[in-house]
């Protein structure tokens, strides 16, 4: 089946939230539209479209319409509300936030994952809940989600993607004035394919502080989009991925800083192995209205294998003056002097280089998520080494 | 026992010769220093010992306790008992100096069929040494090197002697960039090292080390051979008169 086909195959079901016409056409106009020529360089999207279908299509794989498991969502601070059972007041916040950025050309996985899901999770956080909210995409399919935290409430987010079939999500968060988020995040299956969309906008003085971590897969993209909405907003990101022999990933942030004072601070390091395929694309935009923004990227890649291809770019769009920006992008190798020290103490070379690729991920390594990822990547990192077996 | 015999030893680095005919057998028991000008080649001796790749032996021979050296890969010869303290220690964030020092001891009791010490055992000879070193057990817990001081790497550099306890150290130049107080509490540590069965090759710039560790035998490298050896009291003779005694004597 070509895409064409794929599209017009799609379920129009009639859903209040979705209007599943409008959601289509936007979808067939997107993807021969010049943002996405230039947005999804790196990862063909339609292959990645037809991947999804045939794996979608399978019957075993049919999937639920929201394909998550929920941890924690008992707690009284806490509502789930499907976005089928959504009564109109939930329906005309659902409308605007889904409508801000996520439904548009530059994510026509978006209208692909909500045809097909054809329902999706609206989690409302009333109150600081005393335990975190723990969600994990396990199956193949597709999940939208919204997430609205109240002002001051304080939420820890711990969301995981372990499936290991094709499957995509889109989560959008909506912080309120002085709320707080900390909010880990993992993808570390070799998945068929995987597409995530996180998408977090922040009112007054609100706080988020996100931890990503991901291997590569067959496929895997995850674009993430802060926006900086409210006076005095912070975003604190740190990230760590690895891909493996054979996998890809391709990663793109973009942080919107919108308003006066706000700061973000994004940290990534990456390794590649064997004959691997990772893009990183880190976008700062500052707006006209958002003066003394203080705006800073870091994205350091290793290349353990002459074949590991690594694409990294930072772009800085800046339209005011009394701002702070920096951000560097780095490709480099493991330091040969390191590996030289290490060996006069007596370790091997590959363990002088797992010593120290672990190291160099291991500095965007913590909270909740940091001991599981780290193991994940210790693997993978043994795995490569000559002499391990392999 | 003859621990090093390097014999008419040639070495280039980058197509450039550095070595040309370098001759030196190290004891059992004995502690050699090596003196010489700047760019003469004594860290490329060094180097060349613990087998820096890059470094070309075009022809000579080095034996350690009777075996080709250069049939040996890097950590072979560590877990054979060589061991170098580097002029220029590499500063690696993000390996705490701990975990380092633990691997290191493991990779090398393994590769000697022996026990590793415990991690309790481990923790232990460590805070020791680091006391006797006068090194702020603060150290351990940072990165390898990672912010250290000029002094407090070089110090880091004899903790790990201490530690490993090789058979054969060569210590490049450990003395410059330790303090005065340093350069004695650096220097005890080395002499409790000190025994009937391990040698130390000494670099130095400085015969006050001498004075405290004090060597069997001090050779003079220029341009890549040794042009002159003999004892404690050639370094004497140098420090009055300077390397341009040599070519005039
Ligand atoms: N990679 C290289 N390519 C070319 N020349 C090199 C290289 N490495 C070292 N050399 C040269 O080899 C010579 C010997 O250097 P070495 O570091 O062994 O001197 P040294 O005796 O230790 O000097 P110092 O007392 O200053 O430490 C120098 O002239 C140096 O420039
Ligand atoms: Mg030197």
């Amino acid at each position: 089946m070509n895409v064409a086909e794929i599209l017009n195959d799609l379920p129009r079901r009639n859903m209040a939230w979705l209007d599943s016409n409008e959601a289509a056409e936007r979808l067939s106009a997107s993807l021969v539209s010049g943002v996405v020529k230039e947005q999804w360089k790196y990862t063909p999207i339609k292959g990645f479209i037809e991947g999804f279908n045939s794996s979608l299509a399978n019957p075993v794989d049919m999937p639920d319409p929201v394909v998550m498991a929920i941890d924690g969502a008992e707690q009284p601070q806490i509502e789930l509300v499907p976005f089928n059972a959504a009564a109109s007041e939930d329906l005309a916040y659902l409308g605007n936030v889904l409508h801000d950025g996520i439904f548009s050309e530059r994510y026509p996985l978006a209208d692909l994952t909500a045809l097909t899901a054809g329902n999706g999770l609206l989690i409302r956080i009333l109150d600081t809940p005393q335990q975190p909210l723990l969600i994990d995409f396990s199956h193949t399919g597709c999940s939208p989600v919204v997430i609205s935290v109240a002002p001051n409430a304080h939420l820890e987010l711990i969301e995981t993607a372990s499936a290991v079939g094709f499957h995509s999500e889109f989560i959008r968060i909506d912080l309120g004035e002085h709320a707080v988020l900390h909010h880990g995040r993992s993808a570390l299956a070799i998945a068929t394919g995987h597409w995530s969309l996180l998408q977090v906008s922040l009112a007054e003085g609100a706080s988020y502080s996100l931890q990503s971590y991901a291997t590569g897969a067959q496929r895997r993209r995850i674009d993430t989009q802060v926006l900086l909405r409210g006076r005095g907003a912070r975003v604190e990101i740190d990230g760590a991925y690895l891909v493996e022999d054979g996998c890809h990933l391709d990663q793109q942030t973009i942080i919107e800083h919108e308003a006066p004072d706000t700061f973000s601070k994004q940290r990534f390091h990456g390794i590649g192995l064997g004959k691997s395929k990772t893009t990183f694309n880190g976008r700062i935009h500052i707006h006209r209205n958002a003066p003394r923004s203080d705006a800073a990227l870091t994205n350091k890649n290793l290349a353990l294998d002459p074949e590991a291809v690594i694409n990294t770019k930072p772009e800085l769009e800046i339209y005011t003056d009394d701002v702070k920006c920096s951000h560097g992008a780095t490709v480099g190798q493991l330091s040969e002097d390191a590996i030289f020290y290490l060996r006069t103490r007596g370790l091997s070379d590959e363990s002088a280089r797992a010593v120290l690729a672990t190291a160099f991920l291991k500095t965007c390594l913590h909270g909740r998520l940091a001991k599981t990822v780290e193991q994940r990547f210790l693997e993978a990192l043994s795995m490569d080494s000559p002499g391990s077996g392999r | 026992m003859k621990l090093l015999e390097v014999d008419d030893l040639h070495v280039t680095v980058d197509g450039q010769k550095i070595l040309n005919g370098l001759s030196l057998t190290i004891e059992a028991g004995e502690v050699h220093a090596l003196m010489g000008p700047n760019g003469s080649g004594k860290s490329t001796l060094a180097n060349v010992l613990a087998g820096r790749p890059g470094y070309q032996i075009t022809s000579g021979t080095i034996h350690f306790k009777g075996e080709q050296l250069k049939d040996l890969k890097v950590e072979e010869r560590a877990h054979l008992g060589l061991f170098m303290a580097f002029q220029y220690p590499v500063e690696i964030p993000g390996v705490s100096n701990m975990e380092f020092m633990k691997a290191a001891l493991d990779a090398q009791a393994a590769a000697r069929e022996e026990e590793p010490l415990s991690a309790i055992e481990f923790m232990k000879a460590v805070r020791k040494i680091a006391e006797e070193l006068d090194l702020n057990p603060d150290f351990l817990k940072r990165g390898v090197n990672e912010g250290f001081s000029g002094g407090e790497k070089k110090r880091n550099e004899i903790l790990q002697l201490l530690l490993l306890q090789p058979t054969l150290a060569v210590l490049d130049e450990t003395d410059s960039g330790l303090d005065i107080d340093a350069i004695q509490t650096v220097s005890a540590g080395v002499n409790r090292f000190r025994n009937t069965d391990n040698g130390l090759l000494l670099i130095t710039h400085y015969q006050r080390l001498l004075d405290y560790i004090v060597p069997d035998v001090v050779h003079v490298l220029a341009n890549g051979r040794i042009v002159r050896s003999g004892d404690k009291g050639l370094a004497l003779t140098l420090e009055e008169k300077g390397y341009a005694w040599l070519s005039t004597s």
